[in-house]
């Protein structure tokens, strides 16, 4: 062995792992060699000197963080793309359309995805490709929520309210969410919310989002809503699931089922009452030919089941909207929000704790004193008067803070409270307060539960001795006999004319069923089946190249090109060529009520799938329609359509006698 | 256990989620090699990450993927550069305001002369002593790690530390002024 054969074994020679017999060759020319001899020594101080320098450094473990830097760059490069809109979201190559989908995929690397999982993540990906960025959405849901309340309250024991989210993207996004007792509106210029009746809050510039409506308006943006949908399930680690559905028509769907986790502590008080804050499954349903979003059912995890809390019935894209749907009249005399304003003794009340600020405020609610109620809540108003007037505080809790509701650094809390109203009722619930405005003070944001005014009746005995079934039946009586005064007792606001149009709909009270109380709704629900007349203003248009007509159910705007290009000629067009307007609409519902949805799908639009269609006009169930007077518009080739629809309805009426009358009142679910 | 070039294969052909193992594999060793250079460990472990995203970002570009050590130590090179260069423009900001003349700051980078001779070996050495010494590796993983014979790695070894002595002492004749 020589010396350049003896050195080329040094290290395994010091690693012990070379053969007897070479290791032998080599203790021998060391043993023989003065100069390999001096070299062996130097390479044992250099690997000591290695093994020191390298020897008690921890043990590293940077993999979250460069994945959540990877997220973060590949994040704003997609934004990048998309705002040099080389993208076929936009008009993107394969090639890119590819590395979005990488993009998704590679979200999930570090958490080994299974192969389920990853399809899952796929089709989302695909999903917020398949939508070009449309120029405006109109999303038509259904929500378990107070009608008047938050928007992004929600609740398993709450009945379905109607939602509607319209935006128009842009230079001056605009856009409108609405719900039966609340709407907000942004006009490219300011933004407004009005809560039915007339209390108004309003300030000057276009907000993306307001008033809670985030979430309902990212449903409006499916690229974002996904994007976003997908980090949050790799950084939360959230589980996809994909399943393949076909539908009695033969239309091949794939459903992406996404766990979301609120991360918020089991007890934590704002748990799955807010959108947000909630422990839901999220079904995202895509058509499987073109990717594209068409449908959404969120349910609300419990632990007696999971409960659909919000379900998306129509999704469009690029219709033109009508400008005035972006505008918002105000009432006459609307009560208008004013954020609170140092006061001349503000000192005192920047002072006060939350449970100090609850006491002043009950207490001068019980004294009646509105101008001091007025620092703590405002507007306030007659009814509110009647409600709070000379209430008593009981007992005030240890006030608590929920993690959904500290972002305003720490300045909101609950104040768990029990008060006794003139009536003498008892009310127990938590009053929300936040102090994170100009003046520092603590203000009342939610949680008041006021007990409804109502007069006794000098026959108020009658009514008091009912049960909820013999209160329901004889409210719906009233209700056939259009006899307004005797429905005036069953309610605590004033009828006005849109109510006595809808309740003079009621035809025949079919049954009623055995009330029930659910959670914690301090009345009782009723099961009721009532047979109704809605009147309602269709349009039909007929300016398409195939000359027939097609039926809307709110007003339209002339349709552009790709809508126009929507409605094909028939087989048999000239049948449908033929129809006037009212012949048309009277075809479509009679299609309806016999349930024939592929002749119902020659009045709507074609892209409109058979399924969505049948969702939407399924249930009431319509038992008959008469067709009204048609009138032409401005517009050429359009027309409005009045029409009367029968329809058989079952639900639960929601009534409560915790009032000063303690008369069983409607409070809901009709 | 599969080599870099496989892992990389891996990733550019719809399975991204393999880098995740390239990160496990080279963390350790990258941190402890950029730490011997930078000095600080937490300037380390964030310039560590750096060059882990860039070689993702850029994973498309790697021409050989056997030689993603190479690729990625030569990334963690120009952030380090990177990272010097700003750190220097801050120290003179600094150095403005006092009093006292400005003296070449040859402090930032502050390698040692062991940790910057193992920077200028070439990368096949480089590569078994970073693997070894930094990421703590038997010869026998080193070698699965890189699909050679336990016996290639220990001669590649025997090289290194040949070349290491050799600009040791050259850095000692150096500083003693006699080259």
């Amino acid at each position: 062995m020589n010396c350049h054969e003896c050195r080329e074994e040094f290290a395994g020679y010091l690693e012990g792992l070379l053969e007897p017999a070479l290791q032998s060759e080599v203790e021998s020319h060391l043993a023989n060699c003065a100069a390999c001899a001096t070299e062996m020594d130097e390479v044992r101080t250099l690997v000591a000197q290695l093994t020191r320098e390298t020897a008690n450094l921890p043990r590293i473990s940077i993999e979250t963080a460069v994945q959540d830097r990877i997220l973060h760059e590949q994040t704003l490069e997609l934004r990048r793309l998309r705002m040099r809109r080389r993208i076929r979201l936009l008009g993107i190559s394969g090639a890119m359309a590819t590395a979005i989908a990488l993009f998704f995929i590679g979200n999930l690397w570090l958490t080994q995805p299974a192969a389920a999982e990853k399809a899952a993540a796929e089709v989302l990906a695909q999903g917020a490709e398949a939508v070009p960025k449309p120029s405006a959405v109109h999303i038509a849901a259904k929500m378990r929520t107070i009608a008047h309340d938050n928007f992004s309250m929600i609740g398993a024991d709450y009945d379905f309210v109607p939602v509607e989210i319209w935006k128009e993207f842009g230079d001056k996004p605009k856009w409108r969410v609405e719900k039966p007792g609340r709407v907000a509106v942004v006009d490219g210029a300011s933004t407004m919310m009005l809560i039915r009746p007339d209390h108004v809050v309003k300030f000057p510039g276009a907000s993306r989002a307001a008033f809670d409506t985030g979430w309902l308006l990212a449903l409006a943006d499916v690229q974002d809503m996904i994007t976003h949908e997908l980090r949050a399930a790799q950084a939360r680690g959230w589980d996809l699931k994909l399943t393949h559905e076909t539908t009695g028509a033969g239309a091949k769907k794939l459903l992406v089922t996404v766990e979301a986790k609120s991360g918020l502590p089991a007890d934590d008080y704002l748990k799955n009452k807010f959108f947000e804050d909630s422990d839901m499954r999220r079904v995202y349903r895509f058509d499987a030919e073109t990717k594209r979003l068409e449908g959404f059912d969120a349910y609300l995890r419990q632990p007696g089941g999971d409960v659909l809390i919000l379900s998306i019935e129509r999704i469009e894209y690029d219709q033109l909207i009508d400008p005035t749907v972006f505008t918002l009249k105000l009432p006459e005399k609307a009560k208008l929000y004013k954020e609170p304003e140092r006061l001349s003794d503000n000192e005192k009340y920047e002072k006060m704790t939350p449970e100090q600020a609850a006491q002043a405020f009950f207490d001068a609610c019980g004294r009646e004193d509105w101008k001091e109620v007025e620092k703590f809540y405002s507007p306030i108003d007659e009814n509110f008067k009647l409600g709070m007037g000379g209430v008593q505080v009981l007992h005030l809790g240890v006030p608590f803070q929920s993690k959904a509701y500290v972002g305003i650094e720490g300045k909101g809390w609950f104040i768990p409270y029990e008060i006794k109203f003139k009536s003498g009722t008892v009310r127990r619930f938590n009053l929300a307060m936040r102090s994170d405005n100009p003046a520092n003070r603590y203000i009342v944001d939610g949680g008041l539960s006021c007990e409804q005014p109502l007069t006794r009746l000098p026959e108020n005995e009658k009514y008091e001795k009912m049960t909820a079934g013999e209160a329901v039946r004889a409210f719906f009586d009233a209700c056939t006999k259009k006899d307004w005064d005797e429905v005036q007792k069953f309610s605590v606001k004033p009828l006005d004319d849109r109510d006595k149009e809808y309740l003079g709909g009621i035809q025949q009270l079919i049954d009623v069923g055995e009330p029930f109380q659910k959670g914690l709704y301090p009345g009782w629900y009723v099961p009721y089946e009532i047979r109704i007349v809605v009147k309602q203003e269709v349009v039909a248009r007929n300016d398409n190249p195939a000359k027939r007509y097609i039926v809307y159910m709110t007003p339209q705007s002339a349709p552009d090109a790709k809508q126009l290009a929507d409605v094909k000629t028939l087989p048999d067009n000239e049948k449908y060529e033929s129809m006037t307007p009212k012949e048309a609409v009277q075809a479509f519902f009679d299609a309806c009520v016999k349930k024939d949805w592929v002749e119902a799908q020659k009045f709507v639009r074609a892209s409109e799938p058979i399924e969505t269609l049948q969702k939407e006009m399924e249930s009431p169930r319509i038992t008959d329609v008469h067709v009204g007077e048609v009138s032409q518009t401005k517009e050429p080739g359009c027309w409005d359509v009045s029409v009367e629809i029968s329809v058989t309805k079952k639900f639960n009426l929601a009534i409560r006698n915790d009032n000063s009358a303690k008369r069983w009142v409607w409070d809901g679910g009709l | 256990m599969p080599s870099d070039d496989q892992y990389v294969h891996s990733c550019l052909n719809n399975h991204p989620e393999a880098f995740r193992h390239l990160v496990e594999r080279y963390q350790t060793p990258l941190v402890r090699c950029l730490h011997s250079r930078l000095g600080d460990m937490d300037r380390a472990e964030e310039a560590a990450q750096e060059t882990f995203v860039r070689a993702y970002l850029t994973l498309g570009k790697l021409r050989k993927p056997e030689a993603f050590f190479s690729w990625l130590f030569g990334i963690a090179d120009r952030v380090v550069k990177e990272t010097s260069r700003a750190a220097r423009r801050f120290r003179t900001a600094d150095c403005d305001d006092m009093e006292s003349p400005a003296r070449p700051d040859d402090s930032i980078d502050r390698a040692s002369p062991l940790a910057d001779a193992i920077d200028q070996l070439p990368d096949v050495y480089r590569q078994v002593i970073v693997l070894r010494f930094h990421g703590e590796q038997s010869c026998a993983e080193i070698g699965r790690t890189l699909g050679v014979p336990v016996g290639t790695v220990t001669k590649r070894l025997s090289r290194a530390y040949g070349l290491l002595r050799e600009r040791l002492r050259l850095g000692d004749l150096r500083r003693e002024g006699e080259v």
